[in-house]
């Protein structure tokens, strides 16, 4: 047996999806498309429920509601569980007109019963049974009130034996004609006048709220307040805090095991796969989760509070412009931590071309793991004015961006884009037990996905850094098949830098795997530690990085900036695009762009 | 006069929707922003452009353009 949830966005229906469901919930997507399914079972019921993306009416007009319409047009199910806001209940009365003309099993559910009093309303449910003729109940998911007469009322509708034949295609004429739509309207003032009254004055906390938020002068501060506050602690705290444990907790779990295992007299290549390869691959996924988790629980909180459609309402006329939406800043704002975080963030879009954008664009902002090589580079080949130099990549991130989203633009026009309407929610006091509930259902499957690929390519790479063409183990990085593969495609960095130098390539793809390897590659490659010695030595005229001048210095950063971002950011784009023809292009564009970048420094700084 | 033109807090009427483009009329209509429906202006964004606009208990945000489409009496 399967039921539905439809309703619109913001009813609610996800957080009582969540309570009914609980921990059997699957997260994946419909087939082809970044629009995230949810399917669970209600384990008292034996009830297949799936929760479909919220809509308006049953004339679509995004990808998300193509998606429930087509559902319930052309699937089967035994019941449509209708949730209601009761707060906005005119308009949400309007899907379910739309949703008894189908004729099928349908329950009524009026959410957020908690709300009616600050509205100053009460309603006459018996009346409003008996006016739609169907069985409607009272809760308050966020609450979890009413749940249990809830089931009570699926398990009296779901084996009623009302007609399951398909839905009759003309129905669709109807719901688009204007007529139609005004008498639906007719009918539900009708009702609504009959049994909802007010009761007391509404409170305005929300419009207060706003007259802040929203202020002409503090709306900009304040988000970037809260942003920089998000990012703090996510990055600075979380992140740097629990990674310097976690560093250390690495470095005893990785001699604990090469002890132990040596003492069990294992063979020296699988005690290196295991640590060198393994656990470091594992840990670099593992390191990422606290930074998650932080902003995971800051996005999911201001979207449940309401505050996300602010900064839509402020940023999307500037964004749309450019192909972004308003929220697309908050992931540009994060990716200067952490790339996978900004791309994590871009969940919040819901239009599906500016979420591509977004996701595709967030790595052309300098991620803090790319900072190390702006400053090493830039200290030695700029001393006099290193601060503008180093602002002067993050200029040029903002430059790239905004060309290569018109670009984007250009190319991926879709007719979506054309509707500009989106509601602005009632702020409220989220529950935080949902918010970790929510966090922790993202988190999980972050892990489950991004670590097991993290975790097969760091073997590959081990096994590349590790054997010799002949399969030899323990070779030095010189006759590694890193270094095979560096010395056949280095022609391709050649027009930028007019060597033909292995050690740069291998430098420069081992920031694939992540982007502060590209200095420890440069150091073992040299023999230069900056524990040891001054790492300026590896600029030293007689080593394999000699050859480098302030210009292909620049070019070289610049390369290594705005080129394809490391294997955790790669992974988690793949995740959320999840269509490969997207995801190649993407790959494709962002070597091409760093490439070209390089390229132009290289070319014009010659020329001066 | 037309619903761009309201100022903040005031509240109209609205008259009808001469929206050309078809799917934007009907989303409207749909949300409920039908002849007949009491109306008011509660914000404009920083740079000028969306509204928002409050009926029917609950706030929309439309594009100036789009406001400037539908017309109101008070």
């Amino acid at each position: 047996m399967r039921a539905v949830l439809v309703g619109n966005q913001n009813c609610g229906k996800t957080t009582l999806f969540n309570l009914l469901t609980g921990s059997s919930q699957k997260i994946g997507n419909w087939p082809g498309v970044t629009v995230s399914k949810k399917s669970g079972v209600i384990d008292e019921l034996d009830l297949e429920v799936i929760d479909l993306p919220g809509t308006y009416s049953l004339v679509p007009y995004s990808l998300e509601e193509r998606i429930t319409c087509g559902f319930l047009m052309n699937e089967d199910y035994d019941l449509i569980v209708n949730v209601i806001d009761v707060t906005t209940l005119e308009r949400g009365l309007f899907l379910t007109t739309e949703l008894l003309d189908l004729n099928k099993n349908v329950v009524v559910i009026f959410n957020m019963m908690d709300k009616l009093k600050d509205k100053g309303l009460s309603v006459d449910i018996d009346g409003m049974r008996k006016n739609l003729g169907v069985d409607i109940c009272m809760i308050s998911a966020t609450g979890g009130n009413g749940i249990l007469s809830l089931l009570k009322t699926i398990r009296k509708n779901i084996n009623k034996d009302i007609n399951k034949t398909r839905i009759n295609q003309k129905i669709w004429k109807d719901f688009e004609d204007e007529r139609k739509i005004k008498s639906r309207y007719d009918y539900i003032d009708d009702i609504c006048r009959k049994n909802v009254k007010h009761i007391r004055k509404p409170k305005f906390i929300s419009s207060f709220l706003d007259s802040v938020f929203l202020n002409k002068f503090l709306a900009i501060p304040i988000f970037l307040l809260i942003m920089f506050g998000m990012y703090y602690i996510s990055i600075e705290v979380f992140g740097k805090y629990f990674s310097d444990y976690f560093a250390v907790g690495i470095k005893f779990l990785k001699m604990w095991t090469a002890d132990t295992l040596g003492y069990a007299r294992v063979s020296e290549w699988i005690i290196s796969l295991i640590c060198n390869g393994i656990i470091t691959g594992v840990g670099s996924v593992l390191s990422f989760l606290p930074q998650l988790f932080v902003i995971f629980v800051f996005t999911s909180f201001l979207e449940a509070c309401g505050y996300m459609a602010r900064v839509s309402f402020v940023f999307d006329k500037l964004l749309k412009k450019i192909g972004l939406n308003g929220k697309s800043l908050i992931a540009f704002i994060l990716g200067t931590g952490c790339s996978v975080s900004g791309i994590m963030a871009t969940k919040i879009i819901e239009n599906e071309s500016e979420r591509t954008n977004s996701i595709m664009l967030t790595p052309f902002i300098p991620c803090s793991a790319k900072l190390p090589l702006i400053t090493l580079f830039v200290s030695f080949f700029f001393p006099n004015n290193g601060a503008l130099i180093a602002t002067s990549f993050y200029v040029l991130s903002i430059v790239i961006v905004i060309v290569s989203s018109l670009i984007m633009k250009k190319l991926f026009r879709k007719d979506d884009d054309e509707l500009y309407i989106f509601e602005l929610p009632d702020y409220q006091m989220p529950k935080l037990k949902l918010i970790f509930k929510d966090v922790k259902i993202k988190i999980i499957d972050f892990v489950k996905k991004a670590g097991t690929t993290i975790f097969v390519a760091s073997i590959v790479v081990w096994i590349l850094i590790s054997f010799s063409l002949n399969f030899e183990y323990g070779v030095d990085v010189n006759q590694s098949i890193l270094a095979f593969l560096g010395r056949k495609i280095s022609w391709i960095f050649y027009p930028i830098f007019k060597v033909n130098s292995w050690e740069l390539t291998v430098s420069a793809l081992q920031g694939f795997i992540a982007k502060e390897q590209i200095i420890s590659s440069m150091e073992i490659i040299t023999g230069v530690s900056s524990e040891f010695s001054n790492i300026y030595e590896i600029f030293n005229t007689a080593s394999p990085f000699g050859f480098f001048n302030p210009v292909t210095a620049y070019a070289f950063v610049a390369l290594n900036l705005f080129t394809v971002p490391c294997v955790a950011a790669v992974i988690s784009m793949a995740r959320e695009f999840n269509r490969i023809g997207i995801f190649c292009f993407t790959l494709l564009y962002q070597f091409f762009t760093g490439w070209c970048v390089a390229f132009c420094v290289s070319f014009l700084g010659g020329l001066l | 006069m037309m619903l761009s033109d309201l100022k903040i807090n005031t509240y109209a009427i609205i008259l009808s929707l001469n929206i050309v483009n078809k799917k934007a009329r009907t989303r409207l209509l749909e949300m409920g922003l039908t002849p007949g429906t009491k109306v008011k202006v509660t914000k404009v964004a920083p740079f000028g452009d969306p509204i928002g606009i409050l009926f029917r208990g609950y706030e929309l945000c439309i594009s100036k353009k789009e406001a400037s489409y539908i017309l109101i009496e008070m």
